[in-house]
């Protein structure tokens, strides 16, 4: 096969150099968006913060039950326990109503309601509520 | 501090297995063959470390105690190996290939270099927007690994079924090197995670740089290092903390071992060993590795029975195998006893097999492979492009003693590749949420071994009267021109 000549070697790479210099300012261009504060969709960063209190309270490690008011067959739910699960970790956060019998249960409420009431009619007597929809409760049964 | 001396003491662990090993002896640049031990030593230090702990772990001796000291007895034992090899390799360190020479090398080296710089600023900020990583990072791989980094038999919640919408039996390289650098620091802050998806980033594209500079030539591997970062999901997924880019390392790792092997000058195996080691961790990292190392097992061994003799095949694919058995263990006990398969997609039995039967989901698959191969980058910029531009310029030039492994390796990647595309046929899930949401991964967890194979073929970039790294250049399979004399330790095993 014919060896490319100078002019196509040097053709080749200056096209291929310019179209990669190209390609990453497009991609800095096309990727402002997930660098700012509404990168975090999930707001996953932020459930450090919100559960920093609850966590001391817990045992280092076992198993944690877990209630919300969104039930996790939502897109929401799912993200909050998920959420949840990720901070608490490595505890393992357990929905009470799918598996009863943890001692301690998380209350993850995405918005203000009377966490006494909604804890009693589940069988759950409320520990402490840490604000920001972060409560603890202890399963009756204990 | 110890978190970052642990990450340290992990790459300097696998820096100093492959120098002692030194896949590349008397190979040229050296400055590629230096960069392309700390690159594939990178990889292979943190997946080596990741498997020490984890067996730590499980044997409740996890402590940075029992890290930091088995990490200092294996690097001073793998230094005293190095120094121990380098004294006896003194005399056959003389000879090397010339590189081929060409005058605006220079000038692709900075082209290179800015659009590094670029794209790593950026990355930056995004891991910076996003320090958790995305959906898979946080409710998967760094999870688990807070489990593996947990108190004593915490590990075992890495594996439960209760964890919702996880995978207990998906293996465990990420989340246990993780593990470990959090458990060494005593603390399990975001910063770990972002730098373990970085080094393996910039371990990904020093390996294919370094790679192609000691088959092809500095120039040819400054193109390479620039059609890789053109690819625009490559540097977006990146940050995102996913297992992929690990195992494209890997399965790059394993592709350019396998021609090393062809090119190395010492006669020895040890190129074959590591790339079964490289194979092996690609199985302990995602599923799809293990696809990737049963198949690159089953080619290697039938091409090079065509090649070769029985005898001489079996030996050599014996050392890709003795590589490989760490992963290749490490999965059969995460599969058989500690998380025995629960996915619907194992456990489905033959239904799944009627669905094969439906051709619309073979349309959607295709339809699906070409949108994410389009999206792999943007407009005239995209990485498919660029290559064309080369291919048509450039034209092809494959050596005769890389035919055999750039067989091998294009065919263990083909096939690779269909097994995933096998999966989404038979898949109990939604197909169309399951090519939506993975099919641009399984497409870059090959594609930097794409790449490098391309360069392998492509004619090397040379100025006219330029040496070339040709030793037996073949053009077409009737005609072949020899270059120049083929030393004696090139000679075909």
């Amino acid at each position: 096969m014919k060896q490319p000549s100078s002019a196509q070697t040097l053709a080749a790479c200056a096209a291929v150099a310019l179209l990669a210099l190209w390609s990453t300012v497009n991609f800095y261009g096309a990727t402002e968006q997930a660098t700012g504060s509404s990168a975090d969709v999930y707001k996953v960063g932020e459930q450090d913060a919100r559960f920093q209190d609850l966590t001391p309270a817990l045992p280092a490690t076992g198993i944690v039950g877990y209630v919300s008011d969104v039930p996790t067959s939502q897109t929401l739910g799912a993200v909050l326990r998920d959420g949840a699960q990720y901070a608490l970790a490595p505890r393992l956060v357990r929905e009470q109503s799918l598996k009863p019998g943890a001692e301690w249960v998380i209350g993850n409420f995405s918005k203000p309601l009377d966490v006494t009431q909604f804890g009693r009619e589940r069988g759950l007597t409320l520990v402490r509520d840490f604000g920001n929809g972060v409560v603890l409760y202890r399963d009756g049964a204990h | 501090m110890l978190q970052a001396i642990s990450i340290l003491l992990a790459w300097l662990i696998g820096f100093l297995l492959v120098q002692a090993l030194d896949p590349v002896r008397n190979m040229q640049p050296r400055w590629a063959a230096v960069l392309f031990h700390a690159a594939l030593g990178a990889g292979i230090g943190m997946g080596v470390t990741s498997v020490i702990f984890l067996l730590l772990d499980v044997s409740g001796a996890a402590s940075p105690g029992a890290i930091f000291g088995i990490d200092i007895a294996l690097v001073g034992g793998l230094a005293w190996q190095c120094l121990h090899s380098r004294s006896r390799g003194v005399a056959l360190s003389s000879s090397g290939d010339a590189t081929p020479g060409f005058r605006w090398t220079w000038l692709l080296a900075l082209a290179f270099g800015i659009v590094l710089l670029i794209a790593c600023i950026r990355m930056v900020q995004m891991a910076v927007a996003v320090p958790a990583g995305e959906w898979d990072a946080w409710t998967l791989w760094n999870l688990r690994a807070k489990f593996l980094a947990g108190p004593s038999g915490a590990w075992r919640y890495a594996l439960s079924p209760l964890l919702y919408g996880t995978h207990p039996d998906y293996p465990l390289l990420l989340s246990a090197f993780i593990a470990r650098v959090w458990k060494a620091g005593g603390d399990m802050d975001a910063v770990a995670p972002v730098v373990t998806a970085f080094a393996f980033f910039a371990s990904l594209i020093a390996l294919l740089v370094s790679a192609v500079a000691l088959l092809r030539g500095a120039a040819s591997a400054w193109l390479a290092g620039l059609v890789i970062l053109s690819t625009t999901s490559l540097l977006i997924w990146a940050p995102s903390q996913y297992a992929d880019i690990p195992l494209a390392f890997y399965y790059l790792g394993a592709i350019t071992l396998l021609l090393l092997d062809a090119a190395a000058t010492g006669g020895s195996q040890k190129a074959l060993f590591l790339a079964g080691l490289c194979a092996g961790l690609a199985a302990w990292t995602k599923n799809e590795g293990i696809a990737f190392l049963v198949t690159i097992l089953i080619v290697f061994l039938a091409f090079t029975m065509w090649q070769r003799r029985t005898g001489a095949a079996m030996i050599r694919a014996g050392w890709l195998l003795a590589g490989a058995v760490p992963g290749v263990l490490l999965a059969l006990w995460l599969k058989f006893f500690l998380a025995p398969a629960t996915d619907p997609l194992v456990t489905q039995g033959s239904s799944g097999l009627a669905r094969l039967h439906d051709a619309s989901r073979y349309a959607e698959i295709a339809k699906g492979f070409i949108s994410n191969l389009l999206n792999l980058g943007s407009g005239v910029t995209h990485p498919l492009i660029l290559l064309a531009i080369l291919g048509i310029l450039l034209r092809w030039q494959l050596e005769e003693r890389y035919r055999l492994p750039a067989l091998i390796a294009t065919t263990a990647l083909v096939l690779v590749f269909l097994s995933y595309c096998g999966v989404y046929l038979i898949t109990p899930y939604s197909l169309a949420w399951q090519v939506q949401s993975s099919f641009d991964r399984l497409i870059l967890q090959v594609w930097p071994s794409f790449v490098f194979i391309f360069f392998v073929m492509l004619r090397s970039i040379a100025d006219p009267g330029s040496p070339r790294p040709a030793v037996k250049v073949a053009t077409r399979k009737s005609e072949t021109i020899s270059a120049r004399r083929e030393p004696a330790g090139k000679q075909r095993r």
